[in-house]
């Protein structure tokens, strides 16, 4: 053994452990094992380096050592020897047949490192397997109790496999549990889904009669006090008119039929009097609508019925057919009227559509969604179905008569407004009063254009006589009181009466329109719990709104004034202060009493007067974006308040974030010939490293490592692992580097001494007075 | 060995010394056999082998997928490479194969026609080796670690088994019934072995620490509890003598039934005096040992001196019995062994591991290359097998 080849060995077997390359550099395998052809001693040396570098923890020594290994164990006998001697070993180093210790990083490595070993193992196995009994032995091992298949060595080994069954065994265990969870929900909700249905159900049958629920002894929905028998035979003949044109189309038919009955009824009640077929006919030809002939039609399809009509006709009294009944029919009009009679059934009907859409739906659609991704039985799932089939339907039902959802307040506007006609005032119009601040009762003339009002009317001053005091429930909003108060004020005449007016039917009041009545009801109706408590503890305010004056600077007060929770302010509202009365208890000491004189000190910071109230402010969205440009072209769409991250300061910018201050636009230059420049010196570091290999690779001549070490021995050490992959800086991730900001020591001790301070607050605030925190 | 074969031949030495040196010099070179082989038929550890104490011939081995294995071990293929094929098995599929892993496996000490077993099942069965179906089933109420049956007992037939439950209880094959229980220890018993020499000394060794000699003949009340400091240490009392400073899962006596060898989960391997109950104080040192359940190791027989087998991690150590010098390690096994039996006859050593193999373990005396070479001779230099060009270095020309 000479000592110089010893060394010579020592630096080959370095050089080529630690280039971090994926495939060894072929002149110096050459010449190591040149080497180690001379003696079975060097071969005995190289083996125990190698061994040394494949105990490192970093895959790509250990891949390089590997590589080395099977090279010289394809050559020499005394090296086969040798391995195999310490083969588990070496197969906890390579192919990690021991769990306990898995590959080191980085991952790429190692998994080269693993599947060119199994790879290698079974080529010595087919080669040398009779002669190594441990290499067979060790073979099976991997074969059988580490189920490694050699067949499909890129196939993951039996723990990945394990490891990833497991996971899904994990998902799919959350996935039914979530199925399971599911499940008891709808199992929770089915009834309430079931009544809600059944609900919406009667709702429509009581809205639209069915067609075998009709008959010509049925009578109509009643139409209030204009329900007369004379209306019979008309509505009844339209619905039969409708049944045979529509015969067989259930809810449509329906609709259809409601539709023309409700047009019916509206032309009777239009009219206000008794109406004769006759008469009909006149204003419908006088309307020019389109007519359809009844009678006509019936001689010549509607045979069966004939004995019907007859009846019909003989029952009302009527002597003959030659009626004309002209029947509106009106495509666009898409949906039912809604009057007194039917509103409680619309608000039902209403409330559960919303209740449908805003919150069956949706259930039904994520349970769904649960349990075809959980694979649940198939039965669950046709019923989840069946479910969202009632529910769907039941929505498009309402759909149809034009039952919104959406018409949240609507409820409210219509109780209002019953009230409001019970009395058939029969008012066409109303004043539409604004709701705001600072009410004025009247807008003089000359200023109507500015309120955006047309022209003053002698008839608009006259009409908002609906809400009469008198009807005005007891409790009251202030603002509808308001409302009514003015409306007080003004009316005086009566308005032109008109029988079937309904505060809905009017096309002008919507309650989109803030203006409108129907939407300051609204609102009114929204406030009253506030309000009232509002009203309760102002002491001194009048709560008998319809009495009150209501002067507009009481409003105008009202508005301003805060709203505080009830406490022992309110309570104690404009009474004295009182002071606190010392108790004294009497001395029980023999010789020593305390001063009866001695001033005691109040305390400046009296409890009793003190008040903490937290001012928040109020949390204004940040609306704007960085829109500083990025590399990528676009514009930074981050939305920071002051300052963003990356781009400093938030300034103005132009559509291609561009600063809009000159000043800004070369502050920001600045900034970025300071960064190009601290870029250009780090990047000095790695780019002579990176040209070097890429001459190499052009080039083909290994020139890396020998210049590498040339330069780098005056820097020692440090640069001997430069080939590698740092595995330390693998680690600088985006999450590293936060973590480094977050969990500093600094940045920790600054939050937890701001939460410390936070909760003295508290404590402060809450128990400051108290002697036994007053401590803390 | 040609000084002894001479020495031999003048009449100038004991016949016994001879067999004794060559017996020695077999035992002390012991290696991993490169021919002979023992088929894999367990597909998960082996936990328990005994080779047959009249012919020396059919291994058995309990597995931990419950599968017991009976093994030919003679070669009879007529080369020097042979697999050893089971003669029979009682594989998964049979009718009465325990349900769990089978912990311990005994032939019947005078005869190969009956064999014993114990799992984990909480079952102990006796086989009738030649229908392979179990004559007598016997049911505990904790899991067996281990049984036993005397060696040289002529006036009864008790099979000692040291269950989970704190009991060793004696089953009798005469009756087929649990005979009498043995009350003594504190925690579940792992092994259980009787003296090759007294028909009713009884070893057992527990998980309260403690190795008890029992006389069997008087079950009120155990012999002697051992103690590994002899009674020096102050607080060394008879109620709380320790042998081991762990569970003790393993027990074995010296052929000769002088001494007994204990082995516990503290790493230690001690050598007591059955006669006094002494511990010998013989160090061995470390021997890794973690093992839950029982571990069978062995005593060399013939050789001098006498040679200790005992698993340590994945290789066997060989110690000195007396002297307590570790004299070599067989390493061949991939995961933890479990058991191993020595053949007294042809100086063998079996054993099995956690990694289902059953290891061959023969002499190593040079002679597989002269069989290679003789081999080498005959074939023609075109056709030399593929075994030889892998002993040669193959280092290509281009490195010159």
């Amino acid at each position: 053994m000479d000592l110089t080849v010893c060394q010579q060995l020592e630096k080959l077997v370095e050089d080529l452990t630690t280039s971090g390359q994926h495939q060894l550099d072929k002149a110096t395998v050459k010449t190591l094992k040149k080497i180690c052809k001379t003696s079975d001693e060097y071969v005995k040396h190289t083996y125990h380096l190698l061994n040394m570098q494949l105990q490192k923890d970093h895959a790509e020594i250990r891949l390089s050592a590997f590589q080395t290994m099977d090279e010289l164990f394809q050559r020499s006998h005394a090296f086969r020897e040798l391995l195999i001697a310490e083969f588990q070993e070496f197969l906890e180093l390579t192919v990690e047949s021991n769990y306990d210790f898995p590959l080191p990083p980085p991952k790429g490595a190692a998994d080269k490192l693993k599947k060119q070993a199994l790879q290698a193992i079974q080529r010595w196995q087919e080669q040398f397997g009779e002669a190594y009994k441990k290499l067979t032995l060790g073979y099976n091992f991997l074969r059988y109790n580490r189920k490694v298949d050699f067949n499909n060595i890129a196939a993951s080994s039996n723990v990945e496999r394990t490891r990833q069954e497991q996971e899904r065994a994990r998902i799919q265990a959350i996935k039914l549990q979530r199925a399971k969870n599911a499940l008891k929900e709808m199992e929770e909700t089915k009834p309430e889904i079931d009544e809600c249905l059944t609900q919406a159900e009667s709702c429509f049958q009581l809205l639209l009669p069915r067609n075998d629920a009709m008959d010509l002894n049925i009578t109509p929905p009643k139409n209030g006090d204009q329900d007369t028998n004379n209306t019979l035979p008309t509505t009844s003949h339209g619905w039969k008119q409708s049944r045979k044109e529509q015969h067989g189309k259930d809810i449509n038919s329906d609709i259809f039929m409601k539709k023309e009955q409700a047009r019916v009824q509206k032309l009777l009640i239009g009219e206000g009097s008794l109406l004769s077929w006759d008469r009909e006919r006149v204003n419908n030809g006088g309307d020019s609508l389109k007519v359809p002939t009844w009678d006509g039609q019936e001689g010549d399809s509607e045979e069966d019925s004939d004995d019907d009509e007859e009846d019909v006709v003989r029952h009302h009294g009527l002597g003959s057919h030659k009626y004309n009944i002209s029947i509106e029919f009106n495509p666009d009009d898409s949906g039912i009227r809604e009057d007194r009679d039917n509103a409680d059934i619309m608000d039902t009907l209403r409330d559960m559509n919303k209740l449908i859409v805003g919150r069956f739906q949706p259930a039904v659609g994520r349970w769904l969604e649960v349990f075809s991704k959980a694979g649940m039985e198939q039965k669950e799932i046709k019923r989840a179905i069946d479910i969202k089939q009632a529910l769907t339907a039941a929505s498009e039902k309402c759909a149809e008569l034009g039952i919104l959802a959406e018409q949240k307040t609507s409820k409210q506007q219509r109780k209002e407004g019953r009230k409001g006609g019970q009395d058939d005032s029969s008012d066409d119009d109303f004043v539409e009063v604004e709701e705001k601040e600072g009410y004025e009762p009247r807008i003089p003339d000359a200023l109507r254009a500015e309120y955006g009002l047309e022209p003053a009317k002698p008839e608009t001053k006259t009409k908002p006589s609906a809400l009469k005091p008198r009807t005005v429930p007891a409790p009251a909003s202030a603002s509808t009181a308001a409302a009514s108060a003015s409306a007080a004020t003004t009316s005086g005449t009566k308005p032109p009466t008109k029988k079937s007016w309904h505060p809905f039917l009017s096309g002008d009041n919507n309650p989109s329109d803030p203006t409108s009545y129907s939407a300051a009801l609204s609102i009114a109706t929204l406030q009253p719990s506030q309000d009232n408590r509002g009203e309760k503890r102002k002491v001194g305010f009048d709560a008998q709104p319809s009495t009150s004056g209501a002067s507009p600077t009481k409003k105008e007060l009202l508005a301003k004034a805060p709203v505080v929770p009830f406490g022992m302010d309110l309570y104690t509202w404009g009474e004295k202060a009182r002071k606190p009365t010392i108790v004294r208890d009497e001395s029980l000491h023999r010789f020593w009493r305390p001063s009866d004189e001695g001033e005691i000190e109040v305390n400046r910071l009296d409890p009793s007067k003190e008040r903490t109230i937290t001012f928040v402010g109020e949390f204004e969205p940040v609306k704007w974006t960085c829109k500083a440009p990025l590399s990528n072209g676009k514009l930074c769409p981050r939305m920071d308040r002051c300052k963003c991250p990356f781009h400093g300061p938030i300034i103005p910018r132009d559509e291609t974030g561009k600063p809009a201050n000159p000043k800004d636009a070369e502050r920001e230059e600045r900034r970025r010939m300071e960064q190009q420049l601290a870029e250009t010196e780090v990047s000095e570091d790695w780019r002579d490293p990176e040209l070097q290999r890429d001459i190499e690779a052009a080039t083909g001549i290994a020139m890396g490592t020998v210049s590498g070490r040339g330069k780098g021995k005056g820097k020692g050490k440090g640069k001997k692992l430069s080939n590698l992959t740092d595995l330390k800086k693998v680690k600088n991730t985006t999450r590293r580097r936060l973590e480094r900001k977050v969990f500093n020591s600094g940045s920790v001790k600054r939050v937890a001494t701001e939460m410390n301070k936070l909760d003295q607050r508290r404590y402060n605030d809450k128990f400051g007075n108290q002697f036994n925190y007053a401590l803390n | 060995m040609l000084n002894f074969l001479s020495c031999r031949e003048n009449g100038t030495l004991d016949p016994l010394a001879l067999v004794r040196a060559e017996a020695t010099r077999r035992t002390f070179s012991l290696e991993l056999s490169k021919e002979q082989d023992v088929k894999r038929i367990h597909a998960s550890g082996v936990n328990s082998l005994d080779l047959d104490p009249v012919e020396g011939r059919y291994l058995i081995s309990g597995g931990a997928d419950g599968v017991i294995a009976i093994y030919d071990t003679h070669n009879l293929s007529g080369t020097p490479s042979n697999t050893s094929e089971a003669v029979c098995t009682v594989g998964r599929s049979h009718r009465h194969v325990h349900k769990y892993s089978v912990e311990t496996v005994r032939w019947y000490p005078h005869d190969t026609g009956l064999f014993t077993s114990s799992s984990m099942d909480k079952t102990l069965k006796v086989w009738d080796t030649n229908v392979l179906l179990p004559a007598e089933v016997f049911q505990f109420e904790g899991t067996v670690y281990s049984h036993a049956m005397s060696p040289v007992a002529k006036k009864h037939c008790l099979i000692a088994v040291a269950t989970m439950t704190s009991i060793v209880t004696l089953c009798d094959l005469k009756s087929g019934s649990s005979t009498h229980i043995l009350k003594g220890h504190r925690a579940a018993v792992k092994c259980a072995r009787w003296s090759p020499r007294n028909p009713y000394l009884l070893a057992t060794g527990s998980q309260d620490n403690k190795v008890l000699l029992w006389d069997v003949r008087s079950a009120k009340s155990s012999l002697m509890s051992l103690d590994q400091h002899n009674g020096e240490l102050a607080t060394s009392t008879a109620a709380v003598n320790t042998a081991h400073n762990g569970h003790v899962n393993g027990l074995c006596f010296t052929p000769e039934g002088l001494h007994l060898l204990s082995f516990g989960t503290d790493n230690r391997l001690r050598l007591w005096d059955t006669a006094t109950g002494r511990n010998t104080l013989v160090n061995y040192g470390k021997i890794c040992n973690e093992s839950k359940k029982s571990v069978q190791f062995t005593v060399s027989c013939g050789s001098s001196p006498d040679v200790v087998f005992v698993p340590d991690d994945s290789s066997i150590a060989m110690f000195d019995v007396f002297g307590g010098t570790s004299l070599h390690r067989l390493v061949g096994h991939y995961n933890y062994v479990q058991c191993c039996v020595f053949n007294p006859d042809t100086q063998e050593l079996y054993s099995g591991g956690s990694d289902s193999n059953i290891l061959v373990w023969v002499p190593d005396l040079g002679r597989g290359e002269d069989y290679e070479e003789s081999k080498k001779q005959k074939a023609e230099p075109s056709q030399r097998s593929q075994t030889t060009q892998a002993y040669q270095d193959t280092w290509s020309s281009d490195e010159d």
